[in-house]
């Protein structure tokens, strides 16, 4: 198999907008213009596109430009750093994203009012806030202001469709901390809880509980990524990546996402699952244990929902009697998760998903071949498989 | 506060208009009264405390001047009758300025009065000033007439009441300041809206599709040709939470945010109005905009429960 995207992609649409010293418009308006006038000249709908690459110092988010120009689902987005260092790498992170089908229409843009707005040239920031300043405005100027109480905002519309209850989310709580219990490298090392410790815990947020968010953690974790024949050769046993996927689903925000026709779900992660099955050629049934991100209890629910481990609005059940901790159907997050271990960003998730597939985690589940690990919630996602080497 | 710059100029077209009822005090001018008074502020003038003296120097007992206003303090009013002073209060009201100090008080004796004389007291508007900023907030000097005349009319002495009507305070100063939305070519006319009291979606103009948060090119029609719609402001509670930690700047705790679902079909997130915040909230729940402060005195579109 040849591992080069070299001569199998091509740039099939371009468009601008006029080049002045004021444009009159917002960035966002500029980003918006330019991606639609590129997709018209390739001769595509703006539901075509899936991909998104642009600077790290786009002001214009993804997800922004997505939703104000109507773009479909996206499978791939990415931000490269460095100024106009990035420019030619958006064309080859998108071209690495057609090349091995992860996305099949990726648009790269970049759009600013560096003349009139922010001047690069003129030191401190002043001007038009960005459009992500002005997404973040529309809750934190009514005291919506940090994760939990964005989180819980989805918990309680939740909790009304599908009955779930506070005592449904500490089971989460429960197991993680019960892993941790074990767990000589997690924080909460020898401390499991009760769910009543869990319903005695304070308020952070209603409906959300102290013992329903997650720790903060200083750490760093990293991963090295190669072929599987380069691996084969390495000491450690192999840790095939049998999937990995992003998504961010249409109306996506970042962690916001209020304004879509149904908010009880999480269609980002659901994009991300059905790309993992069939990447995988897996399914529910074939995972054996799985680190779901738990920086707050509710999101593990509909997670498990999104990747059709039972139907929507079942998760409260699936996760009763002891499903998720270990010894159970579906044990989750068996180094603690963030609840319990550290909270890494997921990093340290990829890493107990190593540790599973090498069969050398402190709870260690029987007969793994296939590791689900998902990453975080509420806003673009991404998850992966790992599997045993066949 | 849509209309407060109308409210204020209502307000000015009743300066020197008529006074109000006139108010009767209680009782006449007596001597238990003046001694208080001389005790109190230990005026030993013998004007008013020896009948002698008086009778020598004045004919009779006289009661201290600056006793004017007491005379007709809690002098029972009829409420039908509203006058000039009346409506420019009332106004000021309206228009958010419902705190109130005195200022000082000017005195204008005519003649000195006599024990046994029933005073009564008329009040009208006689100046409004532009608003000023002052350390209590916001607000307009007004300057009320007293005139305090006897059973048969004459006038005896006028008071000139000065009083700051100010803009509560919206914030218990120890939360600060509410983050301020931020504002840009997009959304701008939400926010011109909330000043102007509609709450207003962005709708294209194209499509008519409406969006919430607004947007500058239509996601259904990709036109860029985009306007506004002002919503009834009626809605229901789609979700919410109650904030209890961390403090966050510029807000009370326990804080309720709502997720409201207006009847036009887009989503808002927005609070209770502070003044209204009723007892439980519920998914559900039926809603209806206003517009009212927030810590720091910034307007937000908020809600009230509707029964
Ligand atoms: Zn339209």
């Amino acid at each position: 198999m040849s591992r080069s995207f070299a001569r199998q992609v091509a740039i099939a649409g371009i468009g601008a907008t006029e080049f002045s010293k004021d444009s009159g418009r917002s960035e966002l308006q500029l980003a918006g213009e330019a991606v639609l006038l590129a997709v018209k000249d390739a001769g595509l709908e703006p539901a075509d596109v899936d991909g998104l690459t642009t600077f790290t110092m786009e002001t214009n988010s993804e997800i922004e430009v997505a939703k104000t120009a109507g773009l479909g689902d996206l499978t791939f987005f990415s931000k490269i750093g460095y100024g106009g260092g990035a420019a030619c790498a958006t064309v080859q992170q998108a071209a690495i994203a057609v090349a091995t089908g992860v996305a099949d229409t990726v648009v790269c843009y970049r759009a600013f009012n560096e003349r009139s707005g922010h001047r690069f040239g003129s030191g401190a920031h002043r001007g038009e806030p960005t459009s992500e300043g002005i997404a973040m405005g529309w809750v934190s100027s009514f005291g919506l202001m940090t994760p939990a109480s964005w989180v819980a905002m989805f918990a309680q519309r939740y909790m009304h469709e599908y009955g779930a209850t506070s005592a449904d989310f500490g089971l989460v709580s429960v197991a993680d901390r019960k892993h941790a219990a074990t767990n000589p490298k997690a924080w909460f090392y020898q401390q499991p809880i009760t769910l009543e410790d869990h319903q005695n815990s304070r308020w952070i947020v209603e409906p959300l509980h102290l013992l329903d968010c997650c720790q903060e953690t200083d750490g760093g974790q990293a991963l090295v990524v190669t072929t599987v024949e380069r691996a084969r050769d390495l000491p450690n046993p192999v840790a095939v990546v049998s999937g990995a996927a992003q998504g961010s689903a249409q109306g996506q925000q970042s962690m916001v996402s209020y304004y879509r026709d149904d908010i009880a779900g999480l269609p980002e992660m659901g994009l991300v699952a059905k790309q993992l099955w069939a990447q995988s050629g897996l399914g529910p049934d074939d995972i054996q244990t799985a680190v779901v991100y738990d920086h707050f209890t509710p999101f593990v629910l509909q997670q498990l929902e999104e990747f059709g481990f039972c139907k929507r609005g079942e998760a409260k059940d699936f996760i009763s009697g002891g499903n998720i901790e270990l010894g159970g159907g579906l044990p989750i997050n068996t180094h603690g998760g963030q609840l319990g271990e550290a909270y890494l960003h997921g990093m340290n998730g990829i890493a107990e998903g190593v540790r599973q597939i090498r069969r050398t985690s402190v709870n260690q589940v029987p007969d793994v071949e296939n590791v689900l690990v998902t990453a975080g919630t509420g806003v673009p996602t991404s998850g992966c498989i790992l599997s045993i080497d066949q | 506060m849509t209309n407060s710059a109308a409210l204020i100029a209502e307000a000015r077209t009743h300066l020197g208009g008529p006074p109000g009822p006139l108010r009767v005090g209680r009782d006449p001018v007596n001597l238990p009264m003046v001694h208080h008074w001389c005790q109190a502020l230990d005026d030993q003038n013998q004007a008013y405390l020896d009948e002698e003296f008086a009778a020598e120097t004045r004919g009779h007992l006289i009661a201290p001047p600056g006793m004017l206003q007491t005379w007709t303090m809690d002098a029972p009013r009829g409420a039908e009758l509203m006058g000039s002073n009346d409506h420019v209060n009332r106004l000021l009201d309206e228009a958010g300025y419902t705190s109130v100090v005195a200022v000082n008080y000017e005195h204008e004796y005519v003649r000195e009065l006599q024990h046994g004389e029933r005073i009564s007291v008329r009040s009208s508007a006689e100046d409004l000033s532009e608003e000023k900023k002052t350390g209590l907030g916001l607000g307009y000097f007004t300057t009320v007439k007293h005139e305090y005349l006897t059973d048969d009319g004459e006038v005896i002495g006028i008071g000139r009441m000065r009083l700051l009507k100010f803009k509560p305070p919206a914030a218990a100063p120890e939360v600060g300041a509410r983050p301020t939305p931020a504002i840009g070519r997009d959304n701008q006319f939400f926010w011109d809206g909330v000043q102007a009291g509609e709450l207003r979606i962005g709708s294209c103009n194209a499509c008519q599709t409406l969006h919430h948060p607004p947007q500058p090119i239509c996601r259904a029609c990709g036109s860029t040709d985009m306007g506004h719609t002002v919503s009834t402001g009626k809605g229901v509670v789609y979700s919410h939470v109650t904030h209890h930690y961390p403090k966050l700047q510029g807000v009370e705790l326990p804080h309720t945010v709502l997720l409201v679902e207006l009847e036009e079909g887009v989503r808002l997130v927005s609070e209770w109005a502070t003044a209204a915040k009723p007892e439980t909230t519920y998914v559900g729940q039926q809603v209806q905009v206003s517009f009212t402060p927030v810590p720091g005195g910034e307007l937000r579109p908020t809600f009230t429960a509707v029964s």
